[in-house]
């Protein structure tokens, strides 16, 4: 009797399988990609967003300063001496000193009808001052107590309403973010489930005969495990390329509204490259994992039937 | 366990229960099946000739008892490994599991490529498997475009396909009129000429296991009532 030959692999096999059920998969494999594509748009841009808001607040930051003033009995050569002693203490970021010439013509900018009432006033009676600016705006109180120990300020203004103001809108876009990402992970990964759920129910008379004629778990169930990440590998390219695009788009529009709303001219957003990498990997991870669970659902039906 | 050399199939006190009512199916039924036996089981409707099949085959667990194939054993097994148990059994089932949506030629392919199977094996294979039960030249008919009789023939030949050590046969002639039950024994025996296969076939007519069988087992109510070798005889209790 002529002996059979085996083959070394049955990837290609599976591959083909895996292609053909994809494409004759019509409107539920259409509704997979799009629903996973949507998702990673919706995580690059709720991303973006998040990025761009700390990116803000990180600018907001870098203008919050605390205003020290001398008190009289500062000499030119004592201010520098503060000056460097300032810097040591931790958290700050830099120091800028305003002398009183300075400070003067900043509060005629900034009462510009007032001007004359300024002008007429016989002498100057802003103290020479500093502004210190921290790294993190948690650390004003901290910084400003450090500045109050030196004993050289007559007064400290320390802007914490307007920081506080500020970290919690950043806290509050970070949890929305985080419950948005969460949410539409779980919608993905029902939509995916569903889907191959579905596909292996219309393959369901062929799987079970499958299994009747000696396939394997492997032969029969490792196509839809490539069909999960066929529709991982599709749904987040179309996102990642959609969500590229809105970015780009939306970039100049938010920096202008940036700008408008405190006066920076450049907020970075950033690299979104590794943004984009990231959503891809999940949305890939997530669809194996929707796969995996659709198949268990099966491979238990099957072992109780005992096939 | 120990069987003789030439034994491919063991049964040794099988019981089996099924439904959730737990009724007893087959009871303490011990045989061994030597290489190139034709084996008819015998018995009316309900006996327990398919369960007997079924339980051979793996898709039945018996409650107790052990079935020995290849000196290999899988009731013992929590989760059986079915498709190593399976790759030398061909089944034969009475309503013939074809796929609708295949030609004859997709489904007597589809063991050989479970098997993995060389593409050219695949196809050559089952060309022969085809030739050899008379359905070669409706190779691309689909089933639908056959009758029962040779829709039974093509389910045979995707059974032998692969050339399997032991042939299961359920009913392989229920439903059929004379003419197309007489095709299909002398493609049983066209099997068994070619491949020398070993054949457990399971019918309740008698006529056709007295006058095709090596060696007839009676069945009825679950219990072996009777089991007799030599061709030409229908046994007694």
């Amino acid at each position: 009797m002529v002996k059979a030959r085996y083959r070394k692999t049955n990837l290609d096999r599976y591959f083909s399988r895996a292609f053909s059920i994809f494409w004759g998969g019509g409107i539920a494999t259409l509704s997979a990609v799009l629903s996973v594509a949507f998702a990673v748009f919706v995580w690059i841009t709720v991303s973006y967003l998040l990025i761009f808001t700390q990116n803000f607040a990180g600018a907001v930051y870098g203008n919050i300063g605390i205003v020290a003033f001398f008190n009289d009995s500062i000499t030119d050569a004592g201010v520098s001496d503060v000056i460097a002693d300032v810097k040591k203490i931790p958290g700050v970021n830099s120091v800028k000193y305003v002398p009183p010439e300075d400070a003067l013509k900043n509060l005629e900018k900034s009462l510009a009808d007032y001007s004359a009432l300024i002008e007429s006033l016989p002498y100057n009676p802003i103290p020479p001052s500093i502004e210190v600016y921290v790294e993190n705006p948690e650390d004003l109180e901290k910084v400003a107590a450090a500045l109050e120990k030196m004993g050289v300020f007559d007064d400290i203004l320390v802007p914490t309403d307007f920081a506080n103001k500020i970290m919690r809108i950043v806290s509050v876009s970070r949890t929305v973010v985080m419950s948005v990402m969460v949410l539409f992970l779980f919608i993905t990964f029902v939509m995916i489930f569903l889907t191959i759920s579905s596909a292996i129910l219309s393959h369901h008379e062929e799987i079970v005969l499958y299994r009747l004629l000696g396939g394997s778990y492997v032969f029969i169930y490792f196509p839809f495990v490539l069909l999960g990440l066929l529709y991982g590998i599709a749904g987040a390219i179309i996102g990642t390329l959609g969500a590229a695009f809105a970015i780009r788009a939306l970039t100049p529009g938010i920096q202008a509204l940036g700008k408008a709303i405190i006066g920076i001219d450049h907020i970075a957003v950033g690299n979104m490259i590794p943004v984009y990498m990231v959503s891809i990997v999940v949305g890939l991870i997530l669809a194996l994992i929707a796969a995996m669970f659709a198949i268990r659902r099966f491979l238990v039906e099957m072992e109780v039937k005992g096939l | 366990m120990e069987v003789a050399s030439d034994v491919i199939l063991s049964l040794r006190d099988i019981t089996v229960h099924l439904g959730y009512s737990k009724r007893r199916v087959l009871a303490n039924i011990s045989f061994d099946v030597c290489q190139g036996e034709r084996v008819y089981i015998l018995g009316p409707t309900g006996a327990g000739k398919t369960t007997l099949l079924y339980t051979i085959y793996g898709m039945w667990k018996p409650t107790s008892g052990s079935v020995w194939f290849n000196n290999m054993e899988i009731t013992s097994h929590s989760r059986p490994p079915l498709e190593k148990w399976r790759r030398d059994i061909g089944f034969a089932f009475q309503d013939y599991k074809l796929l609708m949506d295949r030609t004859v030629i997709e489904n007597v392919t589809i063991p050989l490529v479970l098997r993995g199977f060389t593409r050219e094996d695949v196809l050559s294979f089952a060309y022969k498997a085809l030739e050899v039960v008379g359905m070669k030249n409706r190779d691309k008919d689909f089933p639908s475009m056959l009758s029962g009789g040779e829709q039974q023939l093509v389910s045979l030949a995707r059974a032998i396909a692969f050339r399997p050590k032991l042939l299961l046969a359920d009913e392989p002639t229920a439903g059929l009129d004379n003419v197309t039950s007489e095709k299909v024994l002398k493609a049983l025996e066209h099997i068994r000429d070619e491949y020398n296969i070993t054949m457990l076939i399971a019918t309740h007519n008698v006529d056709i296991a007295a006058r095709r069988a090596t060696r007839i087992i009676r069945i009825e109510g679950g219990k072996l009532r009777v089991d007799a070798y030599g061709k030409g005889k229908i046994p007694q209790d």
